[in-house]
């Protein structure tokens, strides 16, 4: 019977991430099996809470994993829309959505507290969202100071303090939604 | 200077993160002995599944505070698949460091009489 339940609980284990079974797995089928051998236990019902276990533990994880991913993707965008941008002025047409679509993912996987800032980190990396506006602050005044006729340079110039504002802002605001929920959570 | 994580930044613990730097706070076990041990300490309130084990025990390993044995007490009478894990130096300063925060709230809440009205143990 424990061979029969063993083998269900491998098919359970499938809903974990595969990186996650591959390094835990075989721990895992050995501890579901000492729980049977040990707290004489039947070994269905020791089935069912693992189920369950499983069923509260697993989308948790996958979660996490999609949104280290969004961070990845995030990162990318953001990345091809600083490259648009210095490349040429029509490149700066792309740049509000992606900057937007790079900014909620990292936002959302800050809000999930996904990236474990330390909280000493935290601090001092908030100070960067004060340059951030800063930077912001100088890019949306360079217009006026060349009098509103912008060249190639003062488009370069004012893009990469909003590019850069926005990061760094992006940055502060992670941070301190990090600092402020609970960290090293496991799942 | 050597760069020593900040101790402060891990606190406070998750309940089930402090279990388990509990329990191997008197050396190396494997999962089902932590799993078991839990339970002990807790009178039987926190039953960790496979799953809450592993994943804390994972992120544990991520962050330092434990670390996988290489040795094992009796290969010959153990099975292959239990894995081992200790409390790093970390996790040891990260352990008392929560020690020392949990004593001072039940401190606090002794000195302002917690739950005596309600007939509560303080």
């Amino acid at each position: 019977m424990i061979r029969a339940a063993v083998r269900l609980y491998r098919v359970v284990l499938r809903v974990y991430p595969r990186e996650f079974r591959d390094a835990y797995g075989d721990a895992m089928v050995q501890t579901f099996v000492d729980r049977h051998r040990y707290e004489h236990a039947s070994v269905w019902l020791t089935l069912g809470r693992e189920i369950f276990d499983a069923a509260t533990v697993a989308p948790t994880m996958r979660w996490e994993q999609s949104m280290n991913r969004v961070v990845g993707v995030a990162a990318g965008v953001l990345a091809v829309a600083v490259i648009a941008a210095v490349i040429g002025g029509g490149g700066l047409m792309l740049l509000a959505p992606l900057v937007a679509v790079a900014a909620v993912g990292v936002i959302v996987a800050g809000s999930r507290n996904r990236l474990h800032v330390p909280i000493d980190q935290a601090r001092r990396v908030g100070t960067w969202a004060a340059a951030g506006v800063l930077a912001i602050v100088i890019g949306v005044a360079i217009p006026a100071i060349d009098g509103g006729e912008l060249n190639a340079f003062w488009w370069t110039v004012m893009a990469a303090c909003l590019l850069s504002g926005i990061g760094l802002l992006l940055m502060g605001l992670l941070l301190v939604v990090a600092r402020d929920t609970p960290r090293h959570e496991p799942a | 200077m050597a760069d020593r994580p900040d101790v402060d930044s891990f606190l406070p613990l998750p309940a089930s993160v402090m279990h388990i730097v509990v329990a191997l706070a008197e050396g190396e076990k494997h999962g089902y002995a932590i799993m078991r041990d839990v339970a002990d300490l807790s009178d039987g309130t926190v039953r960790m599944g496979s799953g809450t084990l592993y994943g804390s025990i994972k992120r544990m390993l991520d962050q330092g505070l434990i670390e996988e044995a290489e040795e094992r007490p009796d290969p010959a009478l153990d099975d292959q698949r239990r894995k081992y894990y200790r409390l790093t130096e970390l996790g040891h300063r990260v352990g008392a460091a929560e020690h020392a925060r949990l004593t001072a709230l039940v401190g606090a809440a002794r000195l302002r009489r917690l739950g005596a009205n309600f007939g509560g143990a303080l």
